[in-house]
């Protein structure tokens, strides 16, 4: 059975949440600690949400050179599945896995509202089984929320179809203002060009659990799961 | 030698922490503030004695970690000798 590597930085705030949410999906996960320059048999690498080396310098920054980012590149070069969740999706665009980079929210304040949001683009292992046009109620829990690039790169994501996931407001509309982040094109989730790599805003691992009010965010690790099987 | 690498966040990037500063500031009296950018500065203590030397490699330590060329950009100043 096919393993998955939840990356352990220092400050990293739910990367043991990750393994237990994917044990409860009776899928084999382990902490997989920033110094490691190998994953085992690791199918897939998560890297969580947090404030990884205390977020200083700039969101996500300090991970550049670890060990552990070396293997994230080689994962991701090689098509193997890669998710960047809230600090993780900073750090993908940090080290340039990923395009654009998370600007501080316009609005100056932490944002820890729900938010709609709609899942654009299915070639990624963990949108692909979700249906299409899913519209998903989703937490988020960030200071460095609102991406930025520039306008050539966001229409070549756009062109590319690799926006995939987009804040909506509570009318079915393109959200622009998104509850404070002022995401460009209203952008919540990016992948690269094969698609084998996805970095999201929204805290979908905080949302996989009745118990907390909110479960869509199972929706993707159970689609990783099932390209993981297929 | 002492070195202070300077931050600024590149012109097109929107300040949203500068906006809010040049708003108190203007409500504290001064008017006069047109606008404000809230920048970085690092303070480096380097074991060298060659300036253009270090001037190249704090700019691959800026390459490397200190800034994001995609918002960022820096300026390098040694601290004269007291």
């Amino acid at each position: 059975m096919a393993k998955i590597a939840v990356v352990d930085f220092p400050g990293s705030n739910s990367s043991a949440e990750v393994v237990r949410i994917l044990k409860n999906l009776d899928q084999d996960a382990f902490l997989l600690n920033y110094r490691a320059e190998s994953a085992k048999e690791a199918a897939a690498i998560i890297i969580p949400g947090g404030f990884s080396f205390g977020d200083y310098l700039r969101p996500g920054a300090l991970v550049k050179g670890t060990p552990v980012t070396g293997l994230v590149k080689r994962y991701a070069n090689d098509g193997k599945p890669v998710l960047g969740i809230g600090n993780g999706f900073q750090i993908l665009c940090e080290i340039g896995i990923l395009p654009g980079v998370l600007l501080q929210n316009p609005s100056m304040k932490f944002c820890n509202e729900e938010a709609n949001v709609r899942v654009e683009s299915h070639g990624s292992p963990f949108t692909k089984y979700i249906p299409e046009d899913t519209m998903m109620r989703l937490p988020m829990a960030c200071y460095y929320g609102s991406f930025y690039t520039d306008k050539r790169t966001i229409k070549d994501l756009e062109d590319a179809k690799r926006v995939a996931l987009r804040y909506y407001d509570q009318y079915g509309e393109v959200d622009l203002y998104n509850g404070f982040l002022s995401s460009l094109h209203s952008l919540a989730g990016v992948t690269n060009k094969e698609g084998n790599v996805l970095g999201l805003m929204p805290r979908i691992d905080l949302a996989t659990d009745s118990l907390l009010g909110l479960t869509d965010g199972l929706m993707f690790f159970k689609s990783l799961i099932n390209y993981l099987n297929e | 030698m002492k070195a202070n690498v300077l931050i600024r966040l590149n012109e097109d990037v929107i300040d949203a922490a500068g906006r809010v500063l040049k708003q108190r500031l203007v409500e504290l009296g001064f008017a006069e503030v047109r606008a404000a950018r809230i920048g970085k500065l690092i303070e480096l203590d380097i074991e060298s004695a060659d300036q253009e030397g270090t001037r190249e490699r704090i700019s691959q330590m800026c390459d490397r970690l200190l800034i994001n060329p995609d918002i960022e950009n820096f300026t390098v100043l040694f601290e004269e000798k007291k």
